[in-house]
């Protein structure tokens, strides 16, 4: 430890990356223990060397730290320089983002271990996990890659990798409905991934030097700096589930829970908010009307995804709907960041770890319960807190996060981006409201589906169960504790990520 | 060797190893087999040593015959020997079986070995040849080799597939000629003492030549060539072609055969896009529609080889609009993409013919369930080349599409952008739809459920192997091929900068 204390995040950057892809491609000849504990020891070192990165940002807070890689050069046309497209740098909103990566990334790796077992009773796992870990692995790799990306190029080539990754993670069981549900997930946000695109062909058109880097648009006329953030912006929709994209997150919930809890609520889906954090932070002076926009579109996304939750039966499809919504608020902290509220959109930057945090906490433990059960049905599920205690405990903790309970993260998050509305002016004023509102909606929901679920007499389904998974439960009390500490540790970084420049 | 032999040993050695497989091929298969491997082995090396001299030292290898080897020939030539060694290594396996099956006789393999041979020696007699006159007839030396290997089951519908080919490309290539004689007749006053139809010489005469003249000539180019290459409307043969040939021929057919095509456009009318704007939205036009149709026609289809055929259709579309486009981004992620399709094509025909191998000539998506499990390196390999036909990074078609987008973005074509885009994404979903209806899924039928079923030996995927490696690394690292696309892009803004008026 104390040589790794010695490196820059400089030199850790490619190890940091290049961990992960070595871990996949073992990955694919293993299987079952050995697959286990391979892929742990890759997830491992990739958290410490993300630890390491992270600390060297808490180091020199506010300075960006950039290892060029090389160049496309056919883009420099005949004679002209060839623009930098691939970069890895770090700062404090790419530490952010890779702290919730690395850390949520390695307890899923870790709990997957004990999930993928012959005695999942909803899904009794094969000899084969290395497949499993390859693609999870790989996943982890292209999310690194999205956090410490030195310029929107360089992010795409990651963005639309994590998007392969989702597929083939979807598709795991490989029974009719996850098959579908993998490929409707892979259009979809192919889809939005070519408006990413057409917006980096209009950026590298716009400017002669460094068109990709992340201050691009600000050195943009007007016009081409509002058509950019609206492809940027589509492109964000699509990954981050938002209206009209949104139907393929609940599909997806045919995947593994593991891979619903890290790509489906704690990262993939966030790398579409982080890139308009990104966009918003390096950018000056976006119109009054991007910000509208962005704010409406999420307003409505949250106004449906509230009104299919209250009717839904399905456990995990419950939690993607409040996943989508609680994108939905970080793109609105972003819109009120694009208005000028600095709080709400270091608010939404806080909700971008509480909420992986906290979602992924009830995603593990709804994963937990079907482990034991075989249904996620709450209609079929009772009285199972006296059997689980832990995993009561962690879904209400859980719950507790994600719908903004003090003194859990997503409490402070909430506060601040509804504070920052207030500062706004009307428009912001009547957008803290209704998201106050959907709060209050959110937690009366919660409380009732963890009633139904924990207390009472135990239904047939719930009858035989017996704990029995020592791994799954530290996991969950790992994730417990950090839902408790992880504003700490943000709030330092977020202090340092500008708004506009 | 001195280097100005090169560009004819180049065609000498494949023509010399099919010489050696007619004559003697009878006797065993060494002298069969061997003596195609070995040729197509020394090509390789000679292709090798051409590269080197032409992007390490002068650029332009001339040698007699008016040939001449710049960065386009160059890199044609490298591709063409590689992927020809892939698919006679191939062949060497999948052909045994094919004998074993009673599907044919080791006298036909000398046929097959020996014409495969003769077509890489007209290959490379297209690539490195100077005069347009010989270019067309070096064409038809190509058509007419392919011909007989499409047909080379000798039942009813390899006859007529391959009598359609014949038929439709010879007739499309006398359009061609007929292009070339509009621009000899239009030329020969301004070039008395020189032989006017050096490609070399194109760009100099073309800025005398009438404009309505160019343009009719451009026209009969596109026809012409766009049928070799498989452009709509010229596209009939190709899908017949390709799904009755024997699997490596497809691979053949695909990822060389209509490149040729391309390589005789890229010859020829980007030396005239930079003089007029109508023939760059001409070409766009046409390389859209083969785009979109090429696309529609694949998702129709359930026959794999089918499916990838019109897929070729589509993806030919993208390097010849890059072509047309003229512009050094252009022709760069024409050429860029010429490369990648014959990379990712190669692999998903080689890949549809190791399915066929291990079920028994089974090729029909409905036909095919879950033979992941059974077959996990096919499976890999056919998503690899799948996805990266669709685009997707870090493949190699991404950061050729993203070229040829970005070119289409200078010019202004934004329409040219968005269909490209657009054809992108169903490309990918198509190939991935197709991909996981025949891997993925729980087999309860055969051919999956056979127990029998089981991986492809390592002699036939190592080919595969080869060219999903050369796709990752390519996309990852695209600097590693930079130099020799940047050579043939130079190479062909050099000869119309010499007719620029200054």
């Amino acid at each position: 430890m104390s040589a790794l204390a010695e490196m820059s995040a400089r030199e850790l950057l490619v190890p940091l990356l290049a961990a992960p892809l070595i871990g996949a491609l073992l990955c694919i000849f293993l299987k079952r223990r050995v697959s286990d504990a391979v892929a742990a020891i890759f997830a491992a070192i990739t958290l410490v060397l993300a630890i390491g990165a992270i600390g060297d940002v808490f180091g020199n807070l506010g300075d960006t730290i950039t290892v060029p890689l090389g160049k496309l050069a056919m883009l420099g046309g005949e004679t002209g320089p060839a623009p930098l497209v691939f970069e890895l740098s770090i700062d404090a909103l790419g530490a952010l983002m890779l702290f919730i990566v690395a850390v949520i990334g390695f307890l899923v790796v870790v709990y997957s271990s004990e999930y993928l077992s012959p005695n999942n009773v909803e899904h009794p796992a094969g000899e084969s996990k290395g497949r499993y870990y390859a693609w999870l692995l790989l996943f982890l790799g292209a999310m690194v890659g999205i956090a410490v990306s030195g310029n929107f190029l360089q992010m795409f080539i990651f963005w639309e990798l994590t998007t392969l990754c989702s597929w083939a993670l979807i598709s795991h069981y490989q029974d009719e409905a996850s098959l579908r549900a993998g490929f409707k997930a892979l259009i979809m946000t192919a889809i939005g991934g070519l408006f990413f695109l057409l917006a980096l062909v209009v950026l590298y058109l716009s400017l002669d030097t460094n068109p990709f880097a992340f201050d691009a648009l600000g050195r943009v006329s007007p016009e081409v700096r509002t058509l950019v953030f609206v492809f940027l912006l589509i492109g964000a929709w699509a990954k981050a589930a938002q209206f009209p994209f949104f139907t393929w997150l609940p599909d997806a919930m045919a995947a593994p829970t593991p891979i619903s809890c890290y790509l489906h609520a704690a990262a993939m889906v966030k790398a579409g908010v982080f890139l308009m954090a990104r966009t918003v932070s390096a950018s000056f002076d976006l119109s009054y009307g991007v910000g509208l926009l962005t704010g409406l579109m999420a307003l409505g996304t949250i106004s449906i995804v509230v009104f299919l939750f209250l009717f839904q039966d399905d456990l995990k499809k419950i939690l993607a709907l409040s996943t989508i919504g609680h994108l939905g608020y970080i793109l609105i902290a972003c819109a009120l960041g694009v208005w000028g509220s600095e709080t709400a959109f270091h608010g939404g930057l806080l909700h971008i770890a509480a909420h992986g945090c906290g979602k992924g906490l009830l995603f593990l433990a709804v994963g937990m319960l079907t482990y034991y059960t075989g249904t996620r049905r709450v209609s079929e599920l009772s009285g199972l807190g006296a059997k689980l205690p832990l995993v009561a405990l962690a879904f209400f903790v859980g719950a507790f996060t994600v719908t903004g309970v003090p003194p859990l993260a997503g409490f402070w998050s909430k506060f601040m981006i509804i504070t920052g509305g207030l500062e706004i002016g009307r428009m912001g004023t009547l957008i803290s409201i209704l998201l106050l509102i959907e709060s209050l909606i959110a937690f009366g929901f919660f409380l009732w589906i963890g009633q139904r679920i924990f207390l009472g007499q135990p239904s047939p389904a719930t009858a035989q169960v017996r704990s029995s998974t020592p791994i799954m439960g530290t996991v969950l009390i790992i994730l417990s504790i950090l839902c408790l500490v992880v504003p700490i540790f943000v709030f330092r970084l977020i202090q340092h990520i500008p708004l506009g420049m | 060797m001195d280097v100005e032999l090169l560009p004819i040993t180049l065609i000498g050695v494949p023509l010399i190893a099919a010489a050696l497989v007619f004559s003697i091929g009878r006797w065993s298969r060494v002298c069969r087999e061997g003596g195609a491997f070995g040729g197509a082995l020394l090509t390789v090396y000679l292709a090798g040593l051409t590269v080197r001299e032409v992007v390490g030292g002068a650029g332009t290898i001339t040698g007699p015959l008016e040939l001449r080897a710049d960065g386009l020939s160059a890199l044609i030539v490298l591709l063409v020997s590689v992927v020809s060694l892939i698919i006679v290594g191939y062949s060497l396996p999948y052909m045994e079986k094919q004998m074993q099956e009673g599907k044919t006789t080791s006298r036909r393999l000398v046929t097959y070995y020996g014409l495969i041979m003769l077509f890489v020696a007209a290959m490379m007699w297209v690539c490195l040849t100077n005069n347009m006159i010989w270019l067309y007839v070096a064409l038809e030396a190509t058509t007419l080799a392919t011909a007989l290997l499409v047909c080379f089951y000798w039942n009813k519908a390899g006859l007529e597939a391959s009598y359609k080919y014949v038929l439709l490309v010879v007739t499309g290539l006398c359009f061609a000629l007929l292009g070339t004689v509009l621009l000899y007749s239009g030329a020969a006053q301004y070039a008395p003492t020189r032989p006017a139809l050096l490609l070399t010489e194109l760009g100099r005469i073309i800025p005398h030549i009438p404009p309505n003249v160019c343009l009719l000539a451009v026209a009969c180019f596109v026809v012409g060539f766009g049928t070799k290459a498989g452009l709509i409307p010229f596209h009939a043969w190709l899908p017949d072609a390709h799904s009755e040939a024997p699997a490596p021929i497809s691979a053949l057919l695909s990822a060389l055969v209509i490149k040729v095509g391309a390589y005789a456009l890229a010859r020829t009318i980007t030396i005239f896009a930079p003089h007029y704007d109508a023939v760059i939205v001409f070409v766009a036009i046409m390389a859209s529609a083969s785009m979109i149709i090429g696309i529609l026609m694949a998702w129709a289809q359930d026959d794999l080889k089918r499916l990838l055929a019109f897929h070729s259709v589509s993806q030919i579309g993208y390097v010849i609009e890059g072509l047309g486009f003229g512009t050094y981004l252009g022709v760069y992620g024409g050429l860029f993409h010429l490369v990648n399709h014959t990379l990712f094509k190669g692999l998903l025909f080689l890949s549809v013919g190791a399915i066929m191998y291990a079920t028994g000539g089974l090729r029909r998506i409905s036909q095919l369930k879950g033979l992941g499990s059974r077959m996990p390196i096919t499976a890999v390999c056919f998503f690899i080349g799948a996805v990266a036909m669709g685009g997707l990074p870090p493949l190699n078609g991404f950061m050729s599409k993203l070229t040829l987008f970005v070119a289409g973005g200078q010019l202004h074509l934004w329409w040219a952008v968005g269909i490209g885009m657009f054809v992108s994404i169903l490309t990918l979903t198509c190939m991935v739809h197709a991909g996981y209806k025949i891997f993925w899924g729980h087999p309860t039928t055969e051919p999956a459920g056979n127990p029998g079923l089981k991986e492809v030996p390592v002699s036939i995927w190592i080919g595969m192997v080869v060219l999903a490696v050369l796709c990752i690394v390519i996309g990852v690292y695209p600097q590693l091929i930079h130099p020799l696309l940047h050579r043939g892009t130079e190479s062909i803004l050099a000869v119309y900068r010499a007719g620029a008026i200054p």
